[in-house]
């Protein structure tokens, strides 16, 4: 499988302080890579290097297409409705308005909050609208690039997410997410990568996907606190 | 070019389903008939007055819809991080702008020419009812009048889009627009003052070359010259007609191009 995601040598500084630095790693189609870390670890930064948000200082990164991204803490216009705003989406990457129904749908937004002002819409599901946006799209080996998919979302919700999301993997798509939800993450990925203090300490291949491996995880990054 | 016609789009429905704006709309459609009440009390110079007030309303519109409805829009998109979005699409940041820019002026125009229909609407009534008081009230000269004088509007825009770009925060950003607003009324009285010599002896000579600099800087938001011309019956003299529409479309072309080169080395974190 070809790297969907390439990242080398990746670095991001403010003043004297390097907040990403080193950071090297590939996704490739078909695969989920988690990063991993505590707040302020250079999870985020990361991300936005990779879509060109921040200015590195160093390395480069590379992203074979171009990116559906899902930000963190991002707030939508609140006097649109949830398929106004994936409408207008689509139509500016150039895909069918219809897109934005399906994805809607295949996200588990009620049919009836379609239609509602933003204002009206619970965090749920506005989280559900941002997550709807990361499936609207024909092409199947695309990035997916989430902040904090899970904020917001209740258990059925995160469950229901994690499902869409590995069907998305299943498809082609290269997923590269960072979430605080250990137990989220191992359900979700192939391979975690431990950030701490700006720097990708260790990449831990997961195979069990299992409880006792997110325990595991949660006691490595304790550890590095 | 997909993506810059979305977000024009998306802005424009952004502006016209907001309340704030349907309320402008109200205002709009209902001030030129209120402002017939006044006129009657003054029937000395209906025609002037009534263009006087009229214009007077048009600049409260205009800045409503600046300081409520145009600023909150690319500060909120900076601060909540929906620019993210549309910067993750083949979108160059320039284009993001340029888009938001044209979309924040289109919905303005509606909004104006609703006001200036609604004000020669008004007019005529007011012509009817009391003819012979209504002698230099042209329906033609109000309505270019009123057009003209949206012009430092799109030039303050320009302007606040640097500003924006260039702020940490929407409320960085509007104390500088607020600022600006405040010189570009402030400033033009003061320089008539100072062109009297007695004004002129008494002030110090920097705090003089300083107002003058500072009237560089800003554009001139009350048009005074435009509308008096326009309250008289007469039409604009195409010598200052035309320095005023360049001055005022190179502030906003200067502001969104500063905005620009701003835009393209900022961390959007």
């Amino acid at each position: 499988m070809a790297d969907v995601i390439h990242v080398q040598g990746l670095g991001k500084a403010y003043g004297r302080h390097w907040a990403l630095r080193h950071a090297t790693f590939t996704v490739r189609a078909g695969e989920a890579v988690g990063l991993l870390g505590a707040n302020g670890a250079g999870k985020s930064t990361l991300i936005k290097c990779l879509l060109g948000l921040l200015r590195a200082d160093e390395g480069q990164a590379r992203l074979r297409a171009h990116p559906s991204y899902l930000p963190e803490q991002l707030q939508l216009p609140e006097s649109l409705t949830p398929l106004d705003i994936l409408r207008c989406l689509c139509r500016a990457r150039g895909w069918s308005p219809r897109c934005a129904e399906h994805a809607l749908h295949e996200a588990g937004l009620a049919r009836r909050y379609w239609g509602k002002a933003i204002r009206h819409c619970s965090k749920g599901m506005r989280q559900r609208v941002l997550v709807a946006w990361c499936l609207c799209g024909e092409q199947r080996d695309r990035p997916l690039l989430l902040d904090e998919p899970m904020s917001g979302l209740d258990a059925l919700g995160r469950a229901e997410v994690l499902g869409l999301l590995q069907r998305q993997r299943h498809n082609g798509a290269a997923i590269l997410m960072s979430s605080h939800i250990v137990p989220d993450m191992v359900r979700l990925c192939d391979r975690v990568l431990l950030i701490s203090g700006g720097r990708i300490r260790e990449e831990v291949r997961l195979s069990e996907h299992s409880l006792a491996e997110a325990e595991a995880l949660e006691r490595k990054l304790a550890s590095w606190q | 070019m997909t993506g810059v016609w979305a977000l024009i789009r998306l802005s424009l429905r952004e502006l016209a389903w907001q309340r704030a704006y349907l309320l402008l709309v109200v205002a709009a459609m209902l001030f030129p008939w209120l402002l017939l009440i006044p006129t009657a009390l003054f029937l000395l110079d209906l025609g002037k007055v009534l263009v006087d007030m009229l214009f007077a309303i048009e600049h409260v519109l205009l800045s409503c819809f600046v300081f409520f409805l145009a600023s909150p829009l690319l500060s909120r998109d900076l601060d909540q991080r929906l620019c993210h979005l549309w910067l993750t699409m083949p979108l160059s940041r320039a284009a993001y702008l340029v888009a938001r820019f044209l979309g924040t002026v289109l919905a303005l125009l509606p909004l104006l020419c609703l006001f200036l229909v609604m004000a020669w609407m008004a007019g005529q009534l007011a012509a009817h009812l009391w003819p012979a008081y209504a002698s230099t009230l042209h329906g033609a000269h109000m309505l270019v009048g009123g057009m003209l004088l949206v012009l430092p509007y799109v030039a303050l825009l320009g302007l606040f889009y640097f500003i924006a770009c260039a702020s940490s925060g929407a409320a960085e950003a509007l104390v500088f627009l607020l600022g600006g607003w405040l010189l570009s009324w402030a400033i033009p009285p003061v320089l008539q003052a100072l062109r009297q010599a007695e004004v002129a002896a008494k002030t110090s000579p920097w705090i003089a070359q300083l107002i003058r600099a500072l009237d560089f800087v800003v554009p001139d938001l009350s048009s005074a010259r435009l509308a008096l011309e326009v309250a008289h019956g007469q039409w604009p003299e195409l010598h200052l007609l035309l320095p005023y529409m360049v001055e005022h479309l190179a502030y906003a072309v200067s502001g969104l191009l500063l905005a620009m080169l701003v835009f393209a080395r900022r961390d959007l974190g």
